[in-house]
């Protein structure tokens, strides 16, 4: 071959060689990012789906349960629930933290700041012996009732009402006391006042669970539904 | 008589007694089966009975489960009964009242952080049907489970 045919065909060559190499490695590299890439997506799936399943085990296992404490002693407690039934609450010093519900707010407190007859919530573990304490938060006790209302005072500002279960209960009217009326024709709640309340009406009351210093209890809010509702 | 002539009879009796036979069992299958056909109900035929009178729905609620732990501030509740119901649901936080259009009915419900003693009560617009009521315990817990 001519010399002067061969140099730049030899050159040409290399060329390409050198080309053909430079597009493989990078295509090596693309491949190999893409790879880790792919397996780093995998792991963080696997981890996002671990800590689901973790989550929800601990939320199948967790309850919650509500009532008064009757006895408080280190590591146990005892609460009487809202069927007046009996439960044993262990707690532990290191595991176990107490928090206490006000105005929709939490605050951490100590196990010292448990007071017989507070209310508490408590969510945990059921076991055969009783509950495993995780958390204890210190709540207020809600009535949420309703009845038939077959006595009013209007100069104490107090009704008597029978519930559905035939139990009597005595709620003062207090000042603070939302009083909301059904309007029977648009079914909407509106202000009222407690003249406008009538034995016989129909009272759905929101009360704390503790009684006033007239044995009564006051309650927070009420809704009227008049007994004419009933009649059309 | 002839032996012909008897043969000739004989065979006349025996003819005409299997005929006997024949008609008569013929006329006690077509009776048999008029009989039984009387006895199954009729499909085509339009029934006579009264419709079955429609029992009272019961409320029930589907969602959420009592003492049910959530992380959210609102729930929704589910549920179903009698139509056009007068529905009360009321929490120390919210009161709502509506009259479903159908049994089933679902509504938002917000929650306060802790307990939530959520009652459910209807009114059957039938006067005579009783009123129903159910209690849900429903403790807002975030980020505690």
């Amino acid at each position: 071959m001519n010399k002067k045919i061969f140099l730049p065909f030899f050159s040409l060559i290399v060329f390409f060689l050198f080309l053909f190499n430079l597009l493989i490695f990078a295509s090596d590299k693309t491949g190999s990012n893409s790879a880790k890439k792919e397996t780093q997506k995998e792991v963080e799936i696997l981890k996002e789906k671990i800590a689901s399943k973790v989550a929800e085990l601990r939320r199948q296992n967790f309850q919650a349960f509500s009532g008064k404490m009757v006895e408080i002693k280190k590591g146990e407690i005892e609460i009487k629930d809202y069927n007046d039934e009996k439960k044993r609450v262990f707690t532990d010093d290191l595991l176990t933290k107490y928090y206490l519900i006000k105005d929709n707010q939490k605050k951490e407190i100590n196990f010292s700041d448990l007071k017989k007859d507070d209310y508490i919530i408590v969510s945990g573990i059921l076991t055969d012996k009783g509950i495993s304490a995780n958390m204890i938060f210190v709540d207020e006790k809600y009535l949420v009732d309703f009845g038939k209302i077959v006595e009013k005072d209007k100069n104490e500002y107090w009704l008597k009402v029978v519930t559905l279960t035939n139990e009597t209960i005595s709620l003062d009217i207090e000042a603070f006391t939302k009083q909301w009326l059904l309007n029977i024709k648009s079914l909407e709640l509106e202000r009222t006042g407690f003249s406008k309340i009538k034995e016989g009406d129909m009272i759905h009351f929101v009360a704390k669970d503790k009684k006033n210093e007239n044995n009564r209890f006051s309650a927070q809010k009420i809704v009227i539904i008049p007994q004419e509702y009933f009649l059309k | 008589m002839k032996k012909e002539t008897f043969l000739a009879i004989f065979l006349g009796v025996v003819f005409g007694f299997i005929s006997a036979l024949i008609i008569l069992g013929s006329i006690s299958q077509s009776q048999l089966g008029e009989k039984n056909k009387s006895l199954l109900p009729q499909k085509k035929e339009p029934s006579i009975l009264p419709a079955k009178p429609t029992s009272l729905k019961l409320l029930n609620i589907n969602n959420p489960k009592n003492f049910l732990i959530i992380e959210n501030d609102k729930v929704t509740i589910e549920g179903e009964v009698e139509k056009n119901s007068l529905i009360v649901i009321q929490s120390p936080i919210k009161d709502l009242v509506f009259q479903n259009k159908e049994e089933k009915f679902k509504v938002d419900f917000p929650l306060a952080l802790g307990e939530n003693v959520i009652k459910i009560v209807s009114y059957p617009q039938n006067r005579n049907l009783k009123t129903q009521e159910k209690t849900l315990f429903i403790y807002y817990l975030p980020n505690e489970i």
